[in-house]
């Protein structure tokens, strides 16, 4: 597989805190690849690295196979784009303003380019207005319309729907994957709003207290996120009897309802609870979410 | 750094902040202009009809200008977090902080020569020609651009290296009046006679006028003297002080533009090597 950005025992300590561990990262070209972790696990410091707003303690990483010591490494970056936290715009300027001073930044010939890239975006009537009378989520996508300016192969975008309102979310949402799938642009995006990232992401990266936990596709994450029996029943503890004398793994939800994860004979199960004076009230199919893979990974949430 | 240049060029001349400098400047030129013009009528014989001494007064001041200047122009960078864009897309840290340099340099000789300017301009048909010698008004005027270099190199590396725009703001103007005061001090010390003509003195412990002049305590002499005159020569504030009050060419200008230029050096060196190895958010 083809890796466009790929770091290795990447580290960075600022003082005693040590805000990126020996972190191992690879995104694959083409991915859309969700970087996940909780908020200060060392998503945006990495992403700092990478983008050359810093310099690592420890460790290294190339981008376009250029190791980021090596002189080259400017003609790679000028194939990336990127959205670090707050979008990098100057409030005094409007969209096309904006757009024209990265243009120059990156000498490119002429302003051709500048209306498309503003209709790309959703800004194309924002006319006269100053940077600084934008909404969140117009400012959002002018960092962006900024990011693709030069063209990108790479576009990294760090927490892009944060703050966003529903509406802005979906348009982000849209745009990103418009600019994956017609442009072939390889996406590294980093998230802690989980749900929104696996309507995205091809690949994931987890990220915990620095450290790389674990990176794997899409495919892989629906494979190992299991599918689950969710129960209602009128007691869980006689439920876990039960289960226990079955030798089902599961994981009590309340006093009322647990996820079995195994495949029972129901018929089975419901003669059991009602030697046990259990009434078994609702039974459904549930799929593991993201979000409660990610914290059993992280150790956020423990199985019984 | 081609394309640096062309953008902060862009920036700069597309913004308000520049004219709005302009014309402060150049506005700060014609009212001392007109000033003079207004006490040579008045004060008809006393010396005011001539623009003698009116060509450099600004830049005593000129350490405000640079300081308001450069700290909203590159505090805006920092506020904004535009340095990100540059970084981006390859640009290196030393670039960009010489990028900065060489635009706000240009501003403020820009602005210094707006007031020289609106001076010489309003002066022709307002007031009588120069007295001081041509010669002395020629190295004054290249030792003034040196200076203006000086003090806007201290305020780039000051602005460059503080990352809050309020920040920022605070530390220029808080270094502009340090500079600006300092040399005040030092220039006032400097200029104590050294002796006092009517001092009074007790003869038999009654006091009483010196028939002869006493030498004065506060004159400085020896290492401390050589001290004081070179900290007077060195800082910005101090050479604005000798370029804009100083009625004749001193025999030691030649230090001014050297003192200059070693100043812009080692602010320079200090501000890249600084921001190369800060940690940008």
């Amino acid at each position: 597989m083809e890796y466009v950005l790929t770091t290795q025992n990447l580290s960075k300590a600022y003082r005693k805190f040590q805000a990126l561990d020996n972190c191992t990262m690879h995104v694959p070209r083409g991915a859309i690849y969700g970087f996940v972790g909780k908020n200060g696990a060392g998503k945006t410091t990495l992403i700092r690295l990478i983008c050359g707003l810093q310099s690592p303690t420890a460790g290294s990483y190339s981008i376009y196979g250029i190791d980021y010591k090596e002189k080259s490494i400017s003609k790679s970056r000028r194939r990336m784009g990127a959205v670090v936290e707050t979008p990098a715009i100057y409030m005094d300027m409007t969209a096309a303003e904006n757009l024209k001073q990265q243009y120059l930044l990156l000498g490119l010939p002429s302003y051709e380019g500048i209306d498309d890239l503003l209709s790309l975006v959703g800004l194309a009537n924002t006319g006269k207005k100053k940077a600084r009378n934008f909404s969140l989520g117009m400012k959002q996508r002018l960092g962006i319309a900024i990011a693709l300016a030069g063209d990108p192969d790479l576009l990294v975008l760090d927490e892009p729907v944060n703050g966003l309102d529903p509406q802005g979310i979906i348009e982000i949402r849209e745009l990103i994957l418009k600019l994956n799938r017609e442009r072939q642009i390889t996406v590294l995006i980093s998230s802690h709003i989980l749900d929104e990232l696996s309507r995205l992401a091809t690949h994931y990266g987890f990220i915990d207290k620095g450290k790389m936990v674990k990176e794997m596709s899409a495919a892989e994450l629906e494979a190992a996120c299991r599918k689950c029996m969710r129960v209602e029943v009128s007691s869980t503890a006689a439920l876990s009897r039960v289960l226990d004398s079955m030798g089902v793994e599961y994981k009590i939800l309340s006093d009322t309802a647990a996820d079995i994860y195994a495949k029972l004979n129901i018929s089975e199960l419901t003669h059991a609870l009602d030697e046990s004076a259990c009434e078994l009230r609702a039974i459904t199919e549930h799929d593991e979410s993201l979000e409660s893979y990610f914290m059993g990974l992280v150790g956020g949430g423990e199985r019984e | 750094m081609k394309n640096l240049l062309s953008a902060t060029f862009a920036r700069l001349f597309k913004g308000k902040l520049f004219w709005i400098g302009m014309l402060a400047m150049g506005g700060f030129g014609a009212v001392a202009t007109i000033a003079r013009a207004r006490d040579a009528y008045i004060l008809q014989d006393m010396g005011y009809d001539t623009p003698d001494g009116l060509l450099f007064i600004g830049l005593t001041y000129f350490l405000i200008t640079a300081a308001v200047f450069d700290s909203l122009f590159i505090g805006a960078e920092h506020a904004d977090g535009t340095w990100r864009n540059k970084l981006i897309v390859g640009q290196g840290k030393v670039q960009i902080y010489l990028t900065y340099l060489t635009v706000t340099t240009a501003a403020t000789l820009l602005m210094h020569l707006a007031y020289i300017g609106v001076v010489l301009g309003l002066s022709a048909p307002l007031l009588n020609p120069f007295l001081t010698p041509t010669k002395m008004n020629v190295v004054f005027f290249f030792c003034s651009l040196a200076t203006v270099v000086a003090m806007n190199a201290l305020m780039v590396t000051l602005c460059m290296l503080i990352q809050s725009r309020a920040v920022i703001a605070v530390s220029a103007m808080l270094l502009a009046i340090g500079l600006m005061m300092g040399g005040m001090t030092i220039y006032q010390t400097l200029s104590a006679p050294e002796f006092l003509e009517s001092a009074i003195v007790s003869i038999d412990g009654m006091p009483m006028p010196s028939p002869d002049p006493v030498p004065n305590p506060k004159y400085l002499t020896g290492a401390k003297r050589t001290f004081f005159q070179f900290l007077h020569d060195f800082l910005p504030g101090g050479q604005a002080l000798t370029i804009g009050m100083t009625g004749e060419l001193p025999e030691s200008v030649w230090r001014l533009p050297v003192f200059s230029a070693l100043l812009t050096l080692l602010s320079t060196l200090g501000g890249a090597w600084g921001f190369r190895r800060r940690d940008l958010k």
